[in-house]
């Protein structure tokens, strides 16, 4: 929240000088609030910030499935026969060399290797490895483009998250789907353009808000995070004795307040915060509708496994994505936890993957089958893979792998990337990249193109300096677009 | 005080036009004044004198205010300064000369004259301050040039291999977008492109242009600044280098900043050499356009239309202003006014959704033909075979999703195998049968039909 005496922080110093030098200051002021609340958003259409895409779009939304804290990629889609062969040898100090490691592997004497927990297969045309883990994923490899190159340099959950999503490793930048809020705007004016959804159980995996946040962008583009539940926004019913006339009235009301409070502050958040009431406003009946699932034939909620019919699952929060994509909804986060198995990951690798193999496969091809996937980008991955040795001791039961940002798997389907396609490539270990690294900038840059739009020209002037999703890096990975 | 000083001297160039031409009318009058005719003219002469010495006097009394200022060095500078100086001196000597009794004498009229030989030399150094010494030679024909000592003009280039990167492109690029304030006479912020030597070293923030090395040069990072930037060149609102001007810069330095060679010697990658051909005005200009679309925006009024019908239109991208259309708010029922506003705009619409918004036969005919659009989403409607006939004045047709429309059937199916651009076609949830979609796939092997999940994947 800003002091609203402090400072005019939608226009630069410069902008204001020269305005109110012309005198013009005033009647931009009066444009600002014209725009706001004359009855606002039911007529204008938000395009956002850029009116139009910069260049053509391939997907028109994004749907993000982060597995947060970390899937391994080694027990999944990196497939390296040399792990099995050398299980419990120590992985050759010329792999490791000097990389950083966490601080809970970094004391070990030993690195003995643990093999890929379960046999993979070459699955459809592609002949991509997919673990036995994921039976459905392996099911739909052709429809994947799947990414095994990406690196980062954090080696931790928190910072690694929102390094992914924000691009910068501490709290305060905008989240992706804020970018893309801020840029695109809205192509359903009843749902907020960025939704996160969470399921799974964190065990201690710090996750927080400023994944999703706005950081200086209008507050209104933060990620609204659907609940666990069937009422997946808290309040948003109106309390007993009050109706929806009462509601429109009230909102009126506090429109003008605000307006006048505005016209003396110039705070946006005052804009924001009147833009989200009336957003909530008609979330009242856009989101209960989004939320009943009762309308769905047997057949689609069977192909997203029995979990779809527990509120709260990541099947059911698969299914909430799609119904919301078909809605229009233009950025979606969906989180599922508890994949930071430093311990025990034989016995609870396979427990998580069941959670996620079935749903994701089928929000793949539940968007197929409507002609949705054709303009949707869907991409599953992690804040970075894990080791392929050992954390703790191998011949412990309990035996569990650590961070490895050095190299991880992320797959892509729909949006105009390509099927069947396999880019970048590790070394046997699967521990270093020996072709095509992405960068995890380079990612979002290739999340930004495929929206329309140019990740160097997307920006927003903050203390000033323009800042953007990807820094001063990025490269739009061109090889995976079809 | 000083800022003060400043300030007035920023009307020297206002308040230095008045002695010009003040003493063009007196010496044109002193002229008229001989014949009887005009003789009453004389009269007004020293007057005329009187305001051009004063208008002198103080335009050079400015002109010291402007030049203490800085940023002026030079031969140019120094001679303007001079002879500023002796003219403002000579028109007060002139307005003595005309306050006497001999007010047609040739003593008058050669003062009148060398009045206006100094004018001109003031004036000329002058404008070689503000346009750089080689405006008027710019345009000037190769004798001309040759008679005032200027390098004769360089021959016409006629193919971008043969050119000079430096002579030929480089250097009028810089000498039209920044010698106006970077010359050797005026060399603000001490930087001047006057030479080959003084465009690398540079000015006072450091080396211009290092060859080689692109993020070392000062020169493309002051251009490629957001134009609101305070270092931002070129300053003051002066016409900023286009995005291919820097581009051929950026090739120039990244190619060690060649001169006295050939741009083939050197070399060109594909991208910067139609921004070569443009910028030596040799017809490249089509393939600039071309590869740097330009913006473009929408009807707005079309925009507009839509809007109110409860329609979202979008371009294509900013430099494509056709349109993508849906519902604003997705699923809500389409009505007869949308359907009108979607019938006028429909020229314009490559990618139009109506998925879920109750849609009939009637509804698609009341749009009409649409002739631009590629992908059509018509899912979840109450759309019949029948409809689909008008679909063939969509010859632009890649995309259709018509899963949902549950009267359609197997003969519907058959008809839409005839539009031959059609790439991608969704009848999941229809009256089509698998047996009608496994003999339209037979007939169209590259026509993606999709019939919904569970029939194309296999049993577990």
């Amino acid at each position: 929240m800003k002091n609203h005496d402090c400072c005019t922080p939608n226009r630069s110093r410069r902008d204001f000088l020269l305005k109110s030098a012309s005198g013009l200051g005033a009647l931009s002021l009066l444009d600002l609030f014209g725009a706001a609340h004359a009855q606002p958003a039911a007529e204008a259409p938000n395009l956002g910030s850029l009116g139009a895409g910069q260049i053509p779009a391939r997907a028109k939304r994004v749907i993000c499935l982060h597995m947060l804290g970390a899937i391994s990629h080694v027990d999944t889609f990196d497939y390296k026969p040399t792990l099995a062969r050398m299980h419990g040898q120590d992985l050759p100090q010329s792999v490791r060399e000097t990389q950083r490691l966490s601080t809970m592997s970094g004391g070990q004497s030993a690195f003995p290797i643990v093999g890929p927990l379960r046999p993979f297969k070459q699955r459809g045309e592609s002949g991509a490895w997919v673990s036995d883990f994921l039976p459905y994923t392996a099911e739909i490899a052709d429809e994947l483009c799947f990414v095994k190159s990406l690196h980062t340099e954090h080696v931790n959950h928190d910072p690694a998250s929102k390094f992914l999503h924000t691009g910068f490793q501490l709290a305060g930048r905008p989240s992706a789907g804020a970018w893309v809020s801020y840029a695109l705007g809205s192509d359903n004016r009843d749902l907020p353009n960025f939704i996160v959804m969470n399921s799974g159980v964190s065990q201690g995996v710090p996750q927080d808000a400023a994944i999703w946040g706005p950081g200086f962008l209008p507050s209104h583009h933060q990620g609204v995070e659907f609940r666990a539940s069937d009422d997946p926004v808290l309040y948003v019913n109106n309390p007993q004795g009050i109706d929806r006339a009462d509601r429109r009235a009230l909102l009126d009301s506090l429109a003008k307040l605000a307006a006048l409070q505005h016209e003396e502050s110039n705070d946006p958040d005052i804009l924001s915060r009147v833009s989200q009431y009336e957003m909530a406003y008609r979330m009242q009946s856009s989101v209960p509708e989004v939320a009943d699932i009762s309308g769905e034939p047997k057949a689609v909620l069977d192909m997203y496994g029995p979990d779809v019919m527990k509120p709260g699952t990541f099947a059911r929060n698969c299914l909430i994505a799609r119904r919301l994509a078909e809605r229009g909804v233009k950025y979606q986060t969906i989180f599922h936890l508890g994949w930071d198995l430093h311990l025990a990951i034989k016995q609870n690798f396979p427990l998580r993957c069941g959670e996620i193999d079935q749903p994701a496969a089928a929000l793949v091809m539940d968007l197929k089958q409507r002609g949705l996937l054709d303009d949707t980008l869907v991409m599953f991955g992690s804040e970075f893979g894990r080791t392929p040795f050992a954390q703790g001791q191998i011949d412990n039961p309990l035996v569990g792998r650590d961070h490895h940002g050095g190299c991880f798997t992320w797959w892509f389907a729909g949006g105009g990337v390509k099927r069947g396609y396999t880019h970048g490539e590790t070394d046997e270990f699967s521990y270093n990249i020996v072709k095509d690294p992405v960068h995890i900038h380079d990612l979002n840059a290739t999340l930004l193109h495929v929206l329309g739009l140019d990740h160097e020209r997307v920006t927003f002037r903050f203390q000033g300096r323009d800042y953007r999703l990807t820094d001063v890096h990025g490269k739009v990975v061109h090889e995976i677009l079809a | 005080m000083q800022d003060f000083v400043f300030f007035l001297g920023r009307f020297h160039v206002l308040a230095l036009h008045l002695p010009i031409s003040i003493v063009i009318a007196a010496v044109a009058l002193d002229f008229l004044a001989r014949r009887p005719r005009h003789a009453a003219l004389a009269q007004a002469s020293p007057f005329l004198w009187g305001a051009a010495a004063l208008s002198a006097v103080l335009t050079a009394a400015l002109g010291y205010m402007h030049f203490a200022e800085g940023g002026f060095s030079g031969p140019s500078a120094e001679a303007h300064r001079l002879w500023g100086s002796v003219t403002a001196l000579a028109a007060v000597a002139a307005w003595w000369l005309a306050r006497g009794g001999d007010r047609a004498g040739a003593l008058r009229l050669g003062a009148g004259l060398s009045m206006l030989v100094l004018v001109s030399i003031t004036g000329h150094y002058g404008g070689n301050l503000t346009h750089g010494t080689t405006f008027l030679q710019e345009y000037a024909p190769s004798f001309l040039r040759g008679l005032i000592g200027a390098a004769p003009r360089r021959p016409p280039v006629t193919s971008v291999a043969a050119a000079d990167p430096y002579l030929d492109v480089v250097q009028p690029l810089l000498e039209q977008r920044c010698g106006t304030c970077h010359n050797d006479d005026k060399r603000n912020g001490g930087f001047s492109v006057g030479s080959y030597d003084s465009t690398l070293v540079g000015g006072d923030t450091g080396r211009a242009f290092v060859p080689g090395n692109i993020e070392a040069s000062e020169a493309l990072y002051r251009t490629s600044l957001p134009p609101d930037d305070d270092a931002f060149m070129p300053a003051e609102g002066k016409t900023p280098l286009t995005a291919q001007q820097v581009a051929i810069l950026r090739w120039w330095v990244a190619a060690g900043a060649p001169r006295d060679t050939t741009v083939g010697a050197v070399g060109a990658p594909g991208n910067v050499e139609p921004l070569l051909a443009a910028q030596l005005g040799l017809g490249g200009a089509a393939a600039v356009t071309a590869a740097t679309a330009p913006s473009a925006t929408a009807d707005a009024k079309l925009v507009a239309s839509l809007t109110a019908a409860g329609l979202l239109a979008r371009q294509v991208s900013q430099s494509d202003a056709r349109l993508v259309v849906s519902p604003s708010a997705p699923g809500t029922a389409v009505e007869a006014a949308t359907l009108a506003a979607l019938a006028s705009a429909a020229a314009e619409i490559v990618d139009l959704n109506l998925a879920g918004t109750g849609l009939d036969d009637e509804g698609l005919r009341a749009i009409g033909p649409l002739p631009a659009v590629t992908h059509l989403r018509l899912a979840r409607n109450s759309l019949t075979d029948a409809a689909l006939e008008g679909l063939a004045a969509s010859p632009q047709l890649t995309h259709l999703n018509l899963y949902g429309n549950a009267a359609l059937t197997d003969a519907g199916l058959d008809a839409l195998g005839q539009i031959a651009t059609l790439r991608e076609l969704y009848v999941w949830q229809t009256g089509v049968t698998a047996s009608g979609v496994a003999q339209l796939r037979a007939r169209r092997p590259e026509l993606v039909v999709d019939f919904g999940a569970q029939a194309t994947t296999t049993a577990r």
